[in-house]
């Protein structure tokens, strides 16, 4: 186990930016675990006495609004560090919702659930026996209302299946552009071939536009999600066998058809996952292939932007 | 109004939460409701993760995000008002973790070390991690006395200035005592393998 009170900077400049890091991440319920350990148990003064008149300050700019002793005593009270996180989760400034933009742990698992949110649109009925956040009024109407929710719930569900089946995602989300024609070629499969004279990078960037219509559709269930990676996989081939003339370069010819044998062996093996005796959940294995995109599309960018720089 | 008080009275939200709660159909208009979603989402996610992280057992993290998100979306047309989402979404993780606690067989190995303020009301309590906490305080024990007591000042924010003063040390020991013995607690806690 790490031992995050060793980190404890020397400097005591350092340290409200140090516990303000650790207020609002991931690890805050270790530290104050480790500080209970330190410190021992003892009457607990109120975070409001603690904050005193420094109250708004603190939710403004964080700890180093706090003089000294008042520092101290949250070090030596961890209890109410929780309450404190709490209180800048609820109430602070930017400052404190750049601390969480800022912590790479953090947005990592905020972008894995991302991934998730689509499955939010398709779910008529909470999976956890919830409670609403609403007045103790509406409180008491919640057993008849939430049936009433399921079935709004699902009717937005059913009008979001005949969408997903329409629009890709740029226009679901964005709501731009007129409506498709209907078509199941999308991706690497419906590139049209590049008109002479187009600049490598503006090929690898359309690659890489093309790429990301992988997010346009997100498949509900495994055959959905199946029938998608091998469209991706057909893709794939597509680009290991063409010609690539936009590429004058042999280096940049060679290097995408080698790539695209890496992807495709990713998405194979994703696709593996999906149709072995024991599958992966569909979930699951759509967050590992949303990830792998990510990746296809960053290396097309990243070598796009290296050709137009030299 | 000055600077500081408006970073945390204003409202940034109001303009997505209004798209959020608008009815769901037609078409047009559950599009609109989901990007507002997904750009409340990006916006609160990472600090409601951070918030849950202290309150919910490793492995349900995602879960209870994802239930707090799902609430949020199934809500807010009808029991959402479209002022202040951020304190919204809080509302709902905490009567989630409430009703969770409410749910819960009593387990010894996964105690929930929550008491209940009578100044915020309900308890929304922190998850203690009580084999971390022991395996620290078995490990302190083993400690030199002068050790133990330089590693409690500097772990409860004292300065070496604070520290020689009061416990009669140069500088320079206190300095080396003290990283000496954050070593010997590292290496302690690494073997007691939590």
């Amino acid at each position: 186990m790490k031992l995050l009170v060793s980190d404890i900077p020397d400097d005591p400049a350092e340290l409200p930016r140090w516990l303000d890091r650790h207020l609002v991440g991931l690890d805050l319920g270790a530290l104050v675990a480790e500080l209970t350990a330190v410190h021992g148990p003892s009457d607990e003064p109120s975070l409001t006495d603690v904050l005193g008149d420094r109250r708004e300050a603190v939710l403004a700019g964080g700890l180093s609004a706090l003089p000294a002793p008042s520092l101290r005593r949250l070090l030596r009270h961890p209890r109410l560090l929780p309450r404190l996180q709490e209180l800048v989760l609820t109430e602070g400034g930017p400052y404190w919702r750049r601390l969480t933009e800022a912590d790479a742990a953090l947005q990592t698992r905020a972008l894995r659930g991302e991934g998730r949110l689509a499955d939010l649109f398709a779910e008529p009925a909470p999976t956890l026996p919830l409670r609403p956040a609403a007045s103790p009024a509406r409180q008491t109407r919640w057993v008849g209302w939430r049936y009433a929710m399921a079935s709004l719930a699902t009717a937005a569900a059913v009008l979001l299946a005949v969408f997903l089946f329409r629009e890709p995602l740029a226009r679901r989300v964005l709501g731009t552009g007129p409506p498709s024609a209907a078509s199941t070629a999308w991706g690497w499969e419906k590139l049209a071939a590049p008109a002479p004279g187009t600049p490598a990078p503006d090929y690898l960037n359309a690659l890489a536009d093309a790429a990301h219509e992988w997010f346009d559709q997100v498949p509900a269930d495994a055959p959905a999600l199946a029938q998608r990676i091998g469209e991706m996989r057909l893709g794939c081939s597509r680009l290991i066998l063409a010609e690539h003339a936009p590429l004058t370069n042999p280096e940049d010819r060679e290097w995408l058809r080698r790539k695209c044998r890496e992807w495709a062996a990713k998405f194979d093996k994703d696709l593996t996952e999906l149709e072995g005796e024991r599958p992966a959940p569909t979930a699951k294995v759509r967050e590992e292939m949303d990830g792998a995109v990510r990746k296809v599309e960053a290396a097309l960018r990243e070598r796009a932007a290296l050709r137009k720089a030299g | 109004m000055d600077a500081t008080a408006s970073a945390f009275t204003q409202d940034d939200d109001r303009p997505l939460a209004e798209r959020l709660r608008q009815p769901r159909a037609p078409a047009e208009r559950l599009r609109d409701a989901q990007a507002a979603l997904m750009a409340l989402y990006q916006r609160h996610a990472p600090g409601l993760l951070a918030f849950l992280a202290c309150r919910v057992p490793a492995g349900n993290l995602d879960d209870v995000h994802q239930a707090v998100w799902q609430n949020v979306w199934q809500h807010a047309p009808h029991a959402f008002d479209g002022r202040h989402f951020r304190a919204w979404i809080y509302k709902i993780a905490r009567n989630l973790l409430i009703d969770g606690v409410r749910r819960r067989k009593p387990d010894p190995a996964d105690d929930l070390d929550g008491r209940v303020d009578p100044r915020t009301g309900p308890a929304v309590e922190m998850l203690m991690d009580h084999e971390r906490r022991a395996a620290l305080e078995r490990c302190l024990e083993k400690l030199a006395e002068t050790a133990r007591a330089i590693v409690r000042g500097r772990m409860g924010g004292d300065s070496y200035e604070d520290l020689c003063g009061r416990l009669g040390l140069d500088a320079n020991k206190a300095y080396k005592t003290y990283h000496a013995a954050v070593k010997q607690l590292r290496d302690c806690v690494q073997e007691a393998g939590v």
